[in-house]
């Protein structure tokens, strides 16, 4: 055998090893990169699904709440308007005595109370005024509310949205929560808000200045409040950023599209 | 002076050694980063031991086996540190069972302490093999996990396979016949020259992981 040929045949060799070590390599990073691939589209889809199971969960939430609210009116604020305006015929009566009368103006008393609880409890469950004025006189009652209950300061700028009825609802349900987590748990007292709509969808701005909250904490192990929010922001098609840290109080910012 | 591309190899091996020394601190209880430090640092060793013997034209060869055993033990200790539970065991099996055969090689007076021989091919093969089989172990554990000194574990591979190839070829081809020893050469071009690229990967590696460090 001559020279060049042995020496050709050791450098291919050489390289052949070199060649074999490389797609071995390229072959583990290759596999790997189409293992994680199809790891991550898994966990996709676990939270679609969980995603989906929690938006069908607030779905039916909202229609159980309106069925009860209805179910209140129709049953029992009807029938009790009844006892109330029987109660009101027999009082009329005069052959009747002093200690009937105050029996019945005990009845009428009870009765007229039970109804306005009812009324509130079924107000509370489904504001009426969201279906027949809209979502910004719904919004401005629910501030009045809060103000005039607690102790809290609520300053407002809002608009009227180009919303569904049901979307109408989440902006409100949203806007329940953030007051009531900042005052149960920001004890907060002043609170400013803003929604506006643009073009193509809108913004509302919340902001207070309770005691603040650790954000990364929340991501990671939100409450059932904040996961009901984050839901409607996702059935919004939206999305929300939370700026807030201990002590400075805190800020939500959510932006939603319309379309789709 | 020029310079051989088995000094710019040994250069890089002594700049990543103090690199890797320099990072120790930062690599709080990371057992696996100890061990290589360890490992560059006994390589260094050996290579400086052997160039300072080269320069005064003494027999540096005997110190080969030091070099093979070494590199052997630490970078199974190394991969040792790297494994999972079960795969450990194999790493003791594989160490314990080389080091039983190369003492009965030594013993037996199979392979010579000084030897004109440059390299011994079955201390070479029984020294090397069971380290290409950790790395790809390694690489086989990073499929559903991260890839832990990816540029280091490369490296290895590539290295250790054609070093390999290149010692056991070279106590092969050795005879006076002068177009053998020529041959030879240009293997050992060969070995560093893949040698500087291991050491080049060990340097990247350092670069990503005091990057990581920093971060956290």
């Amino acid at each position: 055998m001559d020279k060049s040929k042995i020496v050709f045949a050791l450098i291919f060799g050489v390289f052949f090893l070199f060649l074999v070590c490389l797609g071995l390599i390229l072959f583990f990073v290759f596999s790997r990169k189409k293992i994680i691939q199809k790891e991550r589209e898994k966990a996709d889809l676990r939270i679609e699904h969980q995603q989906k199971i929690l938006q069908t969960s607030i779905a039916i939430q909202e229609l159980e709440r309106k069925r009860i609210a209805q179910d209140l009116h129709d049953a029992i604020s009807a029938k009790l308007n009844v006892v109330s305006l029987s109660t009101n015929v027999l009082l009329a009566d005069e052959n009747i005595n002093k200690k009937q009368k105050d029996s019945l103006e005990q009845i009428l008393d009870i009765t007229s109370t039970t109804l306005e609880s009812s009324r509130k409890i079924a107000h509370d469950l489904l504001p009426p005024i969201l279906a027949k004025f809209g979502l910004k006189a719904a919004l401005e009652e629910l501030f009045e509310e809060f103000s005039k209950n607690t102790d809290i300061d609520i300053d407002y700028e809002i608009e009227d949205l180009s919303l569904s009825g049901t979307n109408q609802l989440h902006v409100f349900r949203i806007f329940q929560e953030l007051i009531n987590n900042s005052i149960r748990h920001g004890k907060a007292n002043v609170l400013e808000i803003f929604m506006e709509e643009h073009e193509k969808g809108f913004v509302l701005k919340f902001q207070d200045n309770g005691i603040g909250f650790n954000i990364t904490d929340v991501s990671e192990k939100p409450g059932i409040g904040i996961q009901n929010i984050n839901s409607r922001v996702r059935i919004l098609n939206g999305e929300i950023k939370i700026e807030s840290s201990k002590d400075n109080g805190s800020l939500f910012v959510i932006q939603c599209n319309y379309g789709e | 002076m020029s310079f051989s591309l088995e000094d710019i190899g040994f250069f890089f091996l002594i700049v990543n050694t103090v690199l890797f020394l320099v990072g120790l601190k930062k690599a709080k209880n990371k057992k696996e980063y100890y061990v290589f430090t360890i490992y560059l640092i006994s390589i260094s060793v050996i290579s400086g031991i052997m160039s300072y013997l080269a320069s005064y034209e003494e027999n540096n060869l005997f110190l080969s086996h030091y070099y093979f055993v070494v590199q052997f033990i630490l970078l199974s200790w190394f991969f040792y540190e790297l494994f999972q539970k079960r795969q450990k065991k194999l790493v003791v099996k594989f160490t314990g069972i080389v080091v039983f055969t190369l003492a009965i090689l030594y013993l037996t007076g199979e392979i010579a302490y000084y030897s004109v021989e440059p390299f011994n091919p079955l201390e070479v093969f029984i020294c090397s093999f069971p380290i290409i089989v950790y790395s790809i172990i390694h690489l086989y554990n990073s499929l559903n996990n991260t890839l832990n000194y990816a540029y280091v574990n490369t490296g290895i591979l590539v290295y250790i396979s054609i070093s390999t190839l290149v010692f056991i070829l070279a106590s092969v081809l050795n005879n006076p016949e002068s177009y053998s020893m020529q041959v030879v050469d240009i293997l050992w071009e060969f070995n560093s020259a893949f040698f500087l690229l291991y050491h080049v990967l060990i340097f990247v590696e350092w670069l990503k992981k005091f990057q990581w460090i920093k971060v956290k």
